[in-house]
């Protein structure tokens, strides 16, 4: 007896260049995979967590009057795919997952090999998906990756 | 008297249960509080005589207020006098006598809550406690648990699988729970309930949406044995068609549910190239022991370059002798016996004072 519904897959071959293999958790409680490839964006935000101001004594010793305590710095990844619209449907819930994580031993992990996943954070905002009346588009997804630790004085 | 539970966090699909529920939404228990049961009421000039199937309580007082329901009419009103087992009580719409019914000492049993414990399984397939609530009746003594809170905990958002089994449960995607409860009043705290099957619940790792069917539960997504059904239970994927990238990571949600009890479950796969023709079809046997849990489902893989789509569902096949899983929720040692191992922990009681 039949006991679920007959899932359709696809199965897609193409050789890829710039792969970046990303799975996430979707409101069902499933997990989603997809490949990535092309031109990828290579990204990185800085930001200023604080500032001080010595007193300055010493004027013609003095290096500066401002000294940064501590500076963030996020890599960013900007993923694009070119897909159909009914995979459109599936990849803009990467939006809105609480948990997408990137793959980061493509080559290496296999039946013995686990692999190794690291937590990206798609950026938050409005977007606009596509338009009713395409078959095909562009999807471009913007992450944040794991934050640069940096030195705090 | 006793606690009754009078709803669940179960839907119907087509005759069959689903005690699946999204964890990030209300799983909620409904109990009923009723002290003691009512022989009869009875109208005697100007009285009403309400003859408890018992024996009054000491605690209980004239001029203390209690709540009675008969013919599912709530009734407050002020004892008069008390005559083992008799309580007088004034009410002027009561007319006539009628058998049966609950009465609820809602100010001789003062501070009264309930005390519900929830109850996750750990990877030894043991219960393990995740807290307690404590909730006050609604003036009717219906007390409303959600339980969702607990069970929370118990979610894991990373990827978990290693991808190098057939299926494989994740617990942190969904598994089973249960609840206990107990009540407490004049500072007195009485046995908690037997832990039963009948409260056995699951929750998956979801969200339901506003208007979706079934409200939180998941029932659209749990396997039923049962030819009729014209819905089938779905996997857990967004995707209308998924995609398969060879030499990735790949693999399809979805639940192993209760339903399927003791039947060995097929993964059936059809191959096809481009022009839709079939190449294959291929039936392998899931691994029944990651059974009512949330799991993951990995294609067969190794297709030959021509595959451009695969078909891809679950089937029941036959049932399996030597599997004690009977359709009464016992279940057999080898797969789920939470409870044996409670026995030495909880005294396997019925709930009573």
């Amino acid at each position: 007896m039949i006991i679920t519904e007959i899932k359709k897959i696809k199965v897609n071959r193409e050789c890829v260049k710039n792969p970046i293999f990303v799975s996430w958790l979707n409101t069902y409680g499933g997990r989603e995979h997809w490949l990535f490839s092309g031109v990828q964006t290579i990204g990185l935000t800085t930001s200023e967590k604080g500032e001080f101001e010595p007193f300055i004594t010493d004027l013609q010793n003095s290096r500066g009057q401002i000294k940064t305590t501590e500076i963030g710095a996020v890599p960013q990844l900007i993923v694009n795919a070119y897909v159909e619209i009914e995979d459109v449907q599936g990849l803009k819930t990467i939006l809105y997952s609480t948990c997408v994580e990137m793959l980061m031993n493509p080559n290496e992990w296999g039946p013995t090999v686990a692999p190794i996943w690291q937590i990206i954070r798609p950026k938050t905002g409005s977007f606009k998906i596509h338009n009713t009346n395409e078959t095909h588009t562009t999807i471009e997804i913007s992450f944040d990756l794991p934050y640069i630790y940096t030195q705090r004085q | 008297m006793s606690l009754q539970v009078i709803k669940q966090p179960l839907v119907n699909i087509n005759g069959h249960l689903s005690k699946w529920n999204s964890v990030h939404q209300s799983i909620e228990f409904q109990l009923q509080r009723s002290d003691f049961g009512l022989t009869f009421r009875q109208k005697i000039s100007g009285f009403v005589r309400l003859k408890i199937a018992g024996t009054i309580p000491s605690a209980v007082q004239v001029g203390h207020t209690l709540k009675f329901k008969t013919l599912n009419v709530v009734t407050t009103a002020k004892i008069t006098q008390l005559i083992q087992p008799n309580i007088i009580v004034t009410d002027s719409t009561i007319a006539g006598t009628v058998y049966g019914g609950t009465v609820i000492f809602t100010e001789s049993y003062k501070n009264y809550y309930v005390e519900t414990e929830i109850f996750g399984v750990n990877d030894s397939n043991v219960y393990v406690s995740l807290g307690t609530s404590r909730n006050t009746p609604t003036p009717e003594g219906i007390v409303k648990i959600n339980v969702q809170k607990w069970l929370r905990t118990q979610t894991e958002f990373e990827n978990q699988f290693a991808y190098n089994v057939i299926n494989k449960m994740i617990r942190g995607e969904g598994t089973r729970f249960n609840i206990r409860y107990r009540e407490n009043y004049n500072r007195n705290t009485y046995e908690f309930s037997k832990l039963s099957s009948l409260n056995l619940f699951y929750w998956t790792n979801s969200a339901k949406q506003i208007q979706e069917a079934y409200g939180q539960n998941m029932g659209d997504y749990v396997p039923t044995l049962d030819n009729a059904r014209t819905q089938k239970a779905k996997f857990q994927s967004v995707f209308k068609k998924p995609t398969y990238f060879p030499g990735y990571p790949f693999s399809m949600n979805f639940i192993y549910s209760d339903n399927l009890t003791s039947y060995q479950i097929i993964r059936k796969e059809k191959t096809f190239n481009l022009n839709g023709v079939e190449i294959a079809e291929t039936s392998t046997n899931l691994l029944m022991s990651q059974r009512q849990n949330a799991n993951r489902l990995m294609l067969k893989e190794g297709y030959t370059s021509n595959v451009k789509t695969i078909d891809l569902w679950l089937e029941s096949g036959s049932l399996n002798p030597n599997d004690a899983f009977n359709n009464n929720g016992i279940f057999t040692p080898a797969v789920f016996n939470p409870f044996k191992a409670l026995e030495s922990i909880f005294l396997p009681q019925e709930f009573k004072r």
